[in-house]
């Protein structure tokens, strides 16, 4: 043989090689964590995201692993414990107000009292003007913040929405300890909504700037942390607030972001103690969960191997249908055969191993509200069901093609593929078009977008079904930009029964949003609802305690790490 | 014998040659000799090039195998390359191995030759055929594209110099610098279903979509190299002596200067041949390209990380199909430079 064949065959086995050694490569090696003991204070939390905050600014920042940070570093009126949710982490609980607020006799003013003893990180007290500036930072205009969609029933929001004033007349500091928020309208959810992170106190001052504020963040952080360093789209560290005394844990030393790692990078990162929580690819879920399981209660593998737990989240995933465009636009059956026709099991098995529960409802097993009876099948058995979808499709198919909006990353491709694979039994012969999360979410919430279906999901910002079923449903909220309700559903029927279950409180208000479900997804079915999430959460050996919480994810003060 | 070598090599002419190779005695038993063709002579030494031949019929082999070899595959194991098999997934929801029999929905079973693709549980050896087809119009489509706007903006500028290659530079100079992937990003946000859904009656969906973008954001590449190239080709005497016998500039670079291109050409080519397979990937990624569910070796490839550590074999298939198209390419071009250029030292 000659020379250059020799070296051709060479070549050959090389590249062959590297395709090999290829799965057995690790990444580069970070530092390790210095730190404390375990189950004490110390030491650094090292987290890894494959994504970068959205914003670092309560006002803005509405991405999940955004408001993980958030909740480190605000203090609000209100909020949740930090613990998980069976030992009463779902419980709303005075955080900066001295105890649940004084509430008028007409049930439209609230007066909170606040503690004295919260500071920001730069040392300047927490005050009751330091809430009014922030919510009403939160209605300008300018600041295009989505609080917005939670803040329309205070009283004088509307003007500062409008332009037409600067302050809300509902909104009012009464000394320097005294906050009174005055509402429209009795709205039994408000306490909930007042836990959302845009509501966090910012000192006043704070700019006005769609843009959101910079690390260090010291004047809008007044909880146990700050963002003392963003580097954009690399890395993040939040930083002890040294002047905070609001009785949450504060067990790091320090928490630092690695940022745009990918998955399978981050399970390698975690497994050999280069980070202390981070992802892992969909496909490693079952084995993840085979070799690191620990159930809720028992011990982590601190010490020894890492630790897989999995925390029940009020997150549902479902596709949209989009009413403003020709094919869906008062077509019920068409919108009745899809949720009959698509393939529930399947769509949940692309999520991997582990990921969640088939549902065909709205609001979350478990979540207030949830109605046990489905309307469409959720079991392999019965899911899908071509010959109902087919003879609901038949007549209303309009062309039978359509444009399917999803993301495309992890399992959003895969679900889209086998929901067009679905459909097609059906007649409906969908385009599938993968974007970007961002663009698929904003090009999505423009309307006017010209999408069919979009595979979307939700996760609660507050535990009540009016962050399900008003947020998404209403239609009276429609907007030109930035709206959530992306099936662009508008029924006046249903807007005014969203309207009067939103007004009812206790087990009559749970009741009636349960009916609601079920009416919403046997008629007009403007959604396709297919799996209940769970949080898969994948932490290093170094984490000797961990906590999650159902609306902010891992409850980042609250680890520590030996 | 030495006095024949001797007769050979001190330049005898070329019948003296032939009659000393052909046998004994001057004028018995010789054929009559006839003068070979450019062309003809290329052939001859591209034939004796047993590892360019190879790669030749290999390359052949893949073209047929994209055309006729996923239709034909699909027919005799009975099912097609989109088909989702529930049971192509096993309790862990990751994908089956190699030969593994699956069960179909009519309750009958199918082979899955090379395993299923990913958790939708299809068939990859099928995917791995159909996908050919795309990836090799993909790219052999862009790389024609990109080599034929790079070479002339490349000859034009290096041949004529002055403002003309002024102004070509600077297009250069901002096609490079150029944010291509936030372009790429705008347009699939904006235009890119309009574009995708340009056909010509030929291409899948997105195929053309792919070809123009590599075109219009690739032929700087090749450009720089000839440009740099023909600046020293121009200042040759064979080129010289083409001017001063009247040759027209049209005629001096395309019958002088781009023959001894022929190399760089060539090595250019099947370099980014494979690099136009992976990019492709990367652009159905962004919402530009070939259409979900359609198969390429790029959209393979994307795919199987996810499955690196429990089925790495996902990577080998599609990886083994560029490896091996790559070094076919490559082989084949250093076989046709050699053949074009045979005073050229390996």
């Amino acid at each position: 043989m000659n020379k250059r064949v020799w070296l051709s065959v060479v070549a050959l086995a090389i590249g062959a090689g590297l395709l090999v050694s290829a799965g057995f490569a690790s990444p580069a090696s970070s530092k390790s964590s210095s730190g404390g003991k375990h189950g004490a204070k110390g030491g650094t939390l090292r987290v890894d995201l494959t994504s970068d905050f959205d914003f670092i600014d309560p006002a803005l920042s509405y991405f999940s692993h955004g408001w993980q940070m958030e909740y480190a570093t605000n203090c609000k009126l209100l909020s949740f414990p930090d613990k998980e949710a069976s030992a009463g982490g779902t419980k709303i609980s005075p955080e900066v107000a001295t105890g649940l607020p004084a509430v008028s006799p007409d049930g439209k003013t609230y007066t909170f009292t606040l503690k004295k003893t919260f500071k920001f990180a730069d040392g300047s007290p927490v005050t009751a003007q330091s809430f009014a500036y922030a919510l009403n930072r939160d209605l300008l205009p300018k600041m295009v913040s989505p609080a917005i969609d939670f803040m329309g029933d205070i009283k004088g929001a509307q003007a500062v929405m409008d332009g037409k004033a600067q302050t809300a007349s509902g909104i009012k500091a009464v000394g320097n300890y005294k906050l009174r928020i005055s509402l429209t309208k009795v709205a039994p959810d408000f306490l909930a909504r007042i836990t959302m992170p845009f509501f966090s106190a910012v000192k006043v001052g704070t700019p006005i700037n769609p843009d959101g504020v910079s690390a260090p963040s010291k004047g809008t952080a007044c909880g146990p942390y700050y963002v003392s360093e963003w580097v954009t789209k690399r890395t993040a560290t939040l930083s002890r607030n040294t002047f905070y005394k609001g009785g949450r844990p504060a067990n790091p030393d320090q928490i630092t972001y690695n940022i745009g790692i990918p998955l399978p990078a981050e399970e390698l990162r975690v497994i050999n103690g280069e980070t202390d929580i981070g992802g892992f690819p969909t496909a490693d879920a079952a084995n993840l969960y085979n070799q690191y399981y620990v159930a809720l209660g028992k011990k982590l593998n601190t010490g020894s191997k890492p630790s897989f737990v999995l925390r029940n989240q009020a997150t549902f995933w479902y596709l949209n249908m989009n009413q403003d465009q020709p094919l869906f636009h008062n077509n019920d059956k068409l919108r009745q055969a899809v949720n009959w026709a698509i393939d529930r099991p399947q769509m949940v098995r692309q999520h991997g191993a582990k990921a969640g529960v088939v549902t065909s409802q709205i609001l979350p097993y478990g979540f207030p509200g949830h109605n046990p009876k489905a309307v469409y099948p959720t079991v392999a058995s019965k899911s899908p069901n071509f010959t109902k979808g087919k003879a609901l499709a038949g007549p209303n198919l309009r062309g039978g093609k359509c444009q399917f909006w999803t993301f495309n990353t992890s399992f959003g491709p895969a679900v889209a593929q086998v929901v067009q694979y679905d459909l097609k039994q059906i007649g409906l012969n969908c385009e599938i078009t993968p974007l970007d999360r961002v663009v698929e979410t904003t090009k999505g919430g423009t309307k006017g977008a010209q999408f069919d279906l979009l595979l979307n999901g939700w996760g609660q910002d507050y535990p009540d079904p009016y962050d399900f079923i008003n947020i998404l449903l209403d239609g009276s909220g429609i907007k030109p930009e930035n709206n959530v309700n992306l099936s662009y559903f508008n029924s006046p029927k249903f807007n005014k029964l969203m309207a009067a279950a939103s007004k009812k409180s206790g087990a009559a208000r749970y009741a009636a949003y349960a009916k609601l479900d079920h009416d919403l997804m046997a008629g007009p079915a403007p959604l396709a609802p297919y799996i209940n999430t769970k949080a898969r959460i994948f932490v290093s050996k170094h984490v000797g305690c961990y906590v999650y919480s159902q609306t902010y994810g891992s409850i980042l003060n609250a680890a520590c790490v030996s | 014998m030495a006095r024949d070598k001797d007769l050979v090599s001190s330049q005898a002419g070329l019948a003296a040659a032939v009659a000393v190779e052909s046998g004994p005695g001057l004028g018995e038993g010789t054929e009559p000799v006839r003068a070979r063709s450019y062309w003809e002579q290329v052939w001859i030494r591209f034939r004796r090039d047993k590892v360019a031949m190879a790669s030749g019929f290999f390359i052949i082999f893949l073209v047929l195998t994209a055309i006729f070899g996923g239709p034909l595959a699909a027919h005799l194991l009975g099912h097609g390359p989109n088909d989702i098999f529930f049971s192509g997934v096993n309790d862990d929801l990751l994908p089956v191995g190699p030969w593994t029999h699956v069960q179909t929905p009519e309750g009958g079973t199918t082979l899955f030759i090379l395993g299923a693709d990913g958790t939708l549980g299809r068939d990859e050896f099928l995917r791995l055929l159909y996908g050919a087809r795309v990836s090799l119009e993909v790219a052999v489509l862009s790389t024609m594209g990109v080599m034929i706007i790079g070479i002339t903006m490349g000859v034009v500028a290096g041949y004529f110099r002055g403002w003309i290659d002024a102004v070509i530079s600077r297009i250069i100079e901002v096609t490079m610098a150029f944010p291509a992937l936030l372009f790429i990003i705008a347009l699939a946000a904006t235009i890119g279903q309009r574009l995708n859904n340009i056909t010509f009656g030929v291409f899948g969906k997105g195929v053309v979509t792919l070809i123009l973008v590599f075109t219009v954001f690739g032929w700087f590449y090749p450009a720089r190299i000839v440009r740099s190239s023909v600046l020293s080709l121009r200042e040759k005497e064979f080129v010289e002596a083409a001017r001063m016998v009247g040759a027209s500039d049209l005629r001096i670079m395309r019958s002088h200067v781009l023959p001894h291109l022929v190399a760089p050409i060539v090595v250019v080519s099947t370099l980014i041949v494979a690099q136009y397979i992976l990019a492709e990937a990367g652009l159905s990624f962004l919402g530009l390209g070939v259409k979900l569910p359609t198969a390429s070796w790029g959209v393979l490839l994307a795919a199987a990380p996810e499955f690196y550590t429990s089925v790495p074999w996902l990577m080998l298939w599609p990886g083994l199909a560029v490896l091996l198209t790559t070094l076919a390419f490559n082989l084949l071009g250093d076989g046709l430079r050699d053949s074009f250029d045979p005073r050229a030292q390996h």
